[in-house]
């Protein structure tokens, strides 16, 4: 079968034009391949460039060098290195999904309505986007009073909860995770990890930046380890025989 | 000359503006494409634009003293699309806004709008009644100041009915019944219809001037700093309200704006202006996690 993502010699550096144009290495020369239905567990200290191998897939930020190949269902094969922002935003609409670390929301808006954005987004009647909306945060033990107030107020397990909810709720073919299950206590993370199995059933491919390494064994294939922007070791297979 | 459809395809530079019905999504509708936008204040000289921009951080010219507002300025928006344009006051981001709504007159470029024959023909150079005619039909502006684009001593229901009048609605029950629901859907108490602008308070005349731009269904919108000097609860309701009236209604949206917390909220896509100039377009994430040119950088690294 073949790839669904497929990053070759990526290479992400900053230039600081405020400090002279000096240069912050993010990662430099990752690259790894990824199925339908399969994750991959990216690991390794803090400032290893995790998280710029997924903010470069989100293209959150400009990729510096190589290719990242994902081949869309609307789009066919489009490298996210360089396609248009157009078609990048046209795929995060229906395709890409990303839980970032920490929740940034419009302020003054609901839970629920958070939830649901990204289905109204999709086009879903309103009714129909908030009742799901609701089903998903249920699941996630959101008390049902919190489901009308922001979450601007919420603790911050709740906080990513509400962040899980809207990825998982449009159900991307791509999904990338950004330390999803780091404040969450024992029984949230064993919600969310059934909630991604689902979900890689479905056939979702997933990039995943993980510290907890026990949740990481129960949902990887593969893991590569990250140290100084490179990627040291590369793991295949490891929840297969499960 | 023959017109034959070379030549044709060539007065549009090629593209066609008004796409068909969407299959894939209504991707590449583009709504608005503005080509090589320029605007200078005062007498100009061979030397304006070669000794202002960002490199000289000026948009003054030395040599004859005018100001270049905006210089090869290049923008699309396509349907359903929110469009950034951020940067410190005097960058020339309002002053585009208010030349694609016609309050002042482009020095120069072109600008293409989808309803408007068909995208093919430069509106910037349209004849006075033509450009009526495109603001009427097609586009929506709210202003930073609430009396720019209201009549104070009209009533509220006045102010919209002035607007449907111009795009051509005729029968008097229509237009209340029009006006009401604009009124509701921009959470203003109906009850308030008769009652005049002046006595509103700031958030409400906002709301009362975005119900009046939406009043024609235009498929372009144009908010210029529509939150600034807001409270922060009030902005928070008045960008909730673009964010829904947007989804819901699928305009073109360009929001003008100083303020990158606005613009992170609003915009898909953002492009970043200083003194007069398109210094960066971007993703409105990757503009402010991953900036790439130096004012960019500045700008971010200032924020609150």
């Amino acid at each position: 079968m073949s790839f669904l993502l497929q990053v070759e010699n990526l290479i992400k550096y900053f230039t600081l034009h405020t400090l002279g144009g000096r240069e912050i290495p993010g990662c430099q020369g990752v690259s790894f391949s990824l199925r339908k239905g399969e994750f991959m567990a990216v690991t390794g200290p803090s400032g290893a460039g995790k998280t710029s191998v997924i903010k470069c897939v989100y293209r959150t930020y400009l990729p510096s060098g190589g290719t990242i190949l994902y081949r869309s269902a609307v789009c066919g094969e489009v490298d996210l290195a360089a396609a248009a922002d157009r078609q990048v935003l046209c795929l995060r609409d229906r395709e890409i999904g990303y839980v970032s670390q920490f929740l940034r929301v419009m302020p003054r808006v609901a839970a629920v309505d958070i939830v649901a954005e990204g289905l109204l987004r999709q086009g879903r009647p309103l009714m129909e986007a908030r009742a799901l909306a609701g089903e998903y945060l249920r699941r996630l033990g959101i008390p049902r009073e919190l489901w009308d107030a922001c979450p601007a107020t919420f603790s911050g397990g709740e906080q990513q909860r509400v962040n899980i909810a809207r990825a998982l709720i449009t159900r991307p073919r791509l999904l990338l995770l950004d330390e999803p299950t780091a404040s969450l206590d024992l029984r949230a993370r064993a919600m969310v990890v059934e909630m991604l199995q689902e979900l890689k059933e479905e056939g979702t491919a997933m990039v995943g930046v993980f510290h907890d390494l026990e949740t990481m064994r129960k949902v990887a294939d593969q893991a590569i380890t990250m140290n100084g922007g490179k990627s040291m070791t590369e793991q295949r297979g490891e929840s297969r025989d499960r | 000359m023959s017109l034959s459809g070379y030549d044709q395809s060539e007065a549009c530079g090629g593209r066609v503006l008004a796409a068909g019905p969407d299959s894939a999504g209504s991707v590449d509708e583009t709504v608005l494409e503005v080509r090589d936008f320029l605007k200078i204040y005062g007498p100009s000289c061979p030397s304006c634009l070669e000794s202002t921009g960002p490199r000289h951080n000026t948009s003054v010219c030395p040599r004859c003293g005018s100001t270049v507002a905006c210089a090869g300025v290049s923008l699309t928006i396509h349907r359903g699309e929110i469009l950034g344009l951020v940067g410190e006051s005097g960058s020339g981001k309002s002053t585009l806004a208010r030349c694609l709504y016609f309050d002042e007159e482009a020095t120069g470029g072109e600008a293409y709008l989808a309803g408007y024959r068909d995208g093919r023909a430069n509106i910037l150079k349209a004849g006075a009644q033509q450009k009526r005619r495109i603001r009427n039909h097609l586009m929506g502006m709210v202003y930073q100041h609430p009396h720019l684009g209201l009549k104070m001593y009209f009533t509220c229901g006045g102010n919209i009915a002035e607007k449907l009048l111009a795009a051509g609605f005729c029968h008097v029950g229509r237009i209340r019944e029009k006006a009401g629901e604009l009124l509701r859907r921009t959470e203003i108490p109906p009850g308030r219809l008769d009652d005049l602008p002046a006595k509103f308070s700031g958030g409400m005349q906002q709301r009362v001037q975005i119900a009046k731009a939406l009043a024609n269904d235009p498929p372009l919108l144009l908010l210029d700093e529509v939150t600034t000097g807001l409270d922060v609860s009030v902005q928070a309701r008045v960008l909730d309200l673009i964010r829904s009236l947007q989804r819901e209604l699928q305009p073109a949206v360009l929001v003008v704006s100083h303020d990158l917390g606005v613009i992170r909220l609003l915009a898909g896509r953002t492009a970043v202006m200083k003194n007069g100039r398109v210094v960066e377009t971007g993703l409105t994430d990757q503009i402010l996690e991953d900036p790439q040119h130096p004012y960019t950088q500045l700008l971010v690294s200032s924020q609150l």
